[in-house]
């Protein structure tokens, strides 16, 4: 793969937008570490997790994060694999997100991990590899080194490797898409979890991932250029009034299809344990944010055509379709875990959880970390750089 | 061999004596049941039941615990049958908890479940915490998750893998009130008053558990996960296992 730079961005270019976003990250990165002292100073029983609730809203926010990783570097596959032209001015762009999202997935796993120090030789050194957390990793490797050649190929450019490129491309596209599936994996094997079980469940993650991934690269792309196309460079400009939002809205309607199908089937399930957390989950407040605000309300803003191509809509329209996705990663993974196992007539109905303070201070940490890193790669790469596809 | 339990549910009356003995055997944290009776209301009055159902670790034949660590941590013993836990392996990520479906492991880094929260009075620095109580150090070992445990790590029932491991060699049933034997015997089974509990080799098929198994048609729990127990229930003439209505939350 050769790369071609569509020209350094002018100040004027780029606005004071990446400015202020690199400093309110780093006020969210400080905000965040300063809110999560109960961590260093009482370890994890700062976490409202625990013997009841396993996984948490700390394991929420890794899950959403690697999934916000993986679907930004599918963006990028569509220029570097699968070299589809119309998507190379953000294929850079998207590969800085990936990386920066995993790193920050990773941290925020690394602290709610009982001890992440020995985790980082006891799962090499024991393969175990019946476990999918084994697969996991391997596939984050991979795919976290391929995204770390290529970003270093179209941004640096110091040297040009086209066999290395093209190898690392198809890396990429493997190590998202196999991760992807084994995470989905993670949750989908649990017999004994049946609001998480099924063979549908890595799909589901990865109808997840791929509206993710174009919310995130449609929202940050936007934000670099003060939520002005007039500052774009042409084929940018091109993208982001055309194909790049009808692209979010087809991912986001397969989305729909999806949750829609999974709510349904929870709903009239006959399956103990299924229905009621289906019942609880639709009489919450945080499911009908995340259907209104955080689905169909995008959903309308970038089915009218002459909404989508502006940078605005598309811009709040990706940052609610991201709250949605959040919201629910959250009831996914909480929903779970909600009806206890073998419990007795005096446990209540529902396992008890609300995230703690520590809690959120850790997900604000690990989302301000990621955008920090993606902030600095846009201060400090040429994001602008293009690969040349055909 | 393969050390099993069977539990008679008609002699079992809820005492939760068998949940005491562990606890202090083990030196547990509050809430850290590794055995719990748990109990279940059936019926209206006048014909309303209260029924038990002892739950230690099943020790399962194709355990999925075991097959979900990503480190080898959780692991089955061929020799005996036993599934432990490697603490100097486990890191502590929970999945094993998640994959059990009978939810018989802990992870004690949580908010206190009793105040005042007994790991700041008796604190420690490497371990959970420091017990006033606890079985001499040479028979807690990391490698069998005996003992007190460090911050961190999963734990559950080990079936008292420090005792039973030190029973003489191919004996079939570790029987209470064999005086000879008694010192073997899990924590659970030696102080259960109704004598509700049996511990023996399910390999031998004339040990007592097989037989009780066999004449009394014995059950194990959720068996369609296919983690296959061997821990058995004998419920009585038909009798059911209690088990949680969803209709009732």
């Amino acid at each position: 793969m050769t790369t071609t730079t569509m020209g350094r961005r002018s100040t004027a270019e780029q606005g004071s937008a990446g400015t202020i976003l690199l400093i309110a990250a780093a006020v969210a990165f400080v905000a965040g570490i300063a809110g999560s002292w109960q961590l260093w100073t009482v370890g994890h029983a700062a976490f409202n997790t625990g013997t009841d609730m396993m996984w948490g809203l700390p394991v929420v926010s890794y899950a959403y994060l690697t999934l916000t990783s993986f679907g930004a570097a599918l963006v990028a596959c569509l220029a570097l694999t699968f070299r589809i032209e119309a998507f190379a001015p953000v294929a850079a762009r998207a590969l800085m997100l990936a990386l920066a999202m995993l790193i920050a997935a990773l941290v925020a796993l690394a602290l709610e991990l009982g001890d992440p120090i020995l985790t980082l030789w006891a799962i090499p050194a024991n393969m175990a590899f019946a476990s999918p957390l084994l697969w996991m990793g391997v596939c984050w490797a991979i795919f976290g080194l391929s995204a770390l050649v290529l970003l270093f190929q179209l941004t640096l450019a110091v040297d040009d490797h086209p066999r290395v490129s093209r190898i690392a491309a198809v890396g990429l596209l493997v190590g998202a898409v196999a991760g992807v599936v084994t995470q989905g994996l993670v949750y989908g094997v649990m017999s004994m979890r049946p609001v998480w079980s099924g063979p549908a469940t890595p799909l589901y993650f990865l109808f997840s991932t791929v509206v993710i991934g174009f919310a995130v690269v449609t929202l940050f792309t936007n934000l670099a250029y003060g939520l002005n196309h007039v500052r774009m460079p042409e084929r940018l400009r091109m993208l982001c009034e055309g194909l790049l939002p009808k692209a979010l809205l087809a991912a986001l309607v397969v989305y729909l299809i999806g949750f829609g199908s999974r709510v349904a089937t929870g709903l009239y399930s006959g399956q103990d344990g299924v229905q009621i957390v289906y019942r609880h989950m639709v009489a919450s407040w945080p499911f009908h944010l995340e259907l209104w605000v955080g689905l169909l309300l995008p959903l309308v803003l970038l089915s009218i055509a002459a909404l989508r191509h502006r940078a605005g809509i598309q811009t709040l329209a990706a940052a609610l379709i991201l709250g949605g996705l959040f919201i629910g990663r959250y009831e996914f993974i909480i929903g779970g875990q909600l009806v206890p196992l073998f419990k007795g007539s005096w446990v209540p109905g529902f396992v008890d959880y609300a995230p703690s303070f520590t809690e959120w201070a850790l997900l604000l940490l690990a989302v301000s970390l990621g955008v920090l890193i993606y902030a600095l790669g846009e201060k400090l790469l040429n994001l602008s750089h293009s690969p040349k596809t055909m | 061999m393969k050390w099993g339990m069977v539990i008679d549910l008609e002699k079992c009356t809820g005492c939760q004596a068998c949940t005491t003995a562990c606890a202090m055997e083990n030196t547990n944290l509050p809430g850290e049941a590794w055995q719990d009776v748990l109990f279940y209301h059936e019926g209206e009055y006048p014909t309303g039941q209260l029924k038990w159902l002892p739950r230690p670790c099943m020790h399962c034949e194709d355990p999925s615990c075991v097959h979900v660590c990503p480190t080898r941590a959780t692991y089955k013993d061929p020799e005996d049958g036993l599934v432990l836990i490697d603490w100097d392996k486990c890191i502590g990520c929970k999945y094993c908890m998640l994959a059990c479906p009978y939810g018989v492991r802990f992870f004690t880094d949580e908010p206190a479940r009793v105040s005042p929260d007994i790991r700041e009075a008796y604190p420690d620095e490497e371990k959970e915490w420091s017990p006033p109580y606890e079985m001499p150090e040479h028979k807690q070992s990391a490698r069998t998750g005996v003992g007190v445990h460090r911050k961190g790590v999963v734990s559950k029932c080990t079936f008292c893998a420090h005792k039973i491991r030190e029973a003489p060699e191919g004996v079939s049933d570790l029987d209470p009130d064999d005086p000879e034997l008694v010192e073997y015997v899990p924590a659970c089974v030696r102080t259960c008053a109704p004598t509700a509990r049996y511990f023996g080799d399910l390999d031998n098929p004339e040990s007592k558990v097989n037989q009780l198994i066999a004449d009394k048609r014995g059950v194990r729990l959720l068996d369609h996960t296919g983690n296959r127990p061997q821990v058995y229930y004998l419920t009585g003439e038909g009798g059911a296992i209690p088990a949680f209505d969803d209709k009732q939350s």
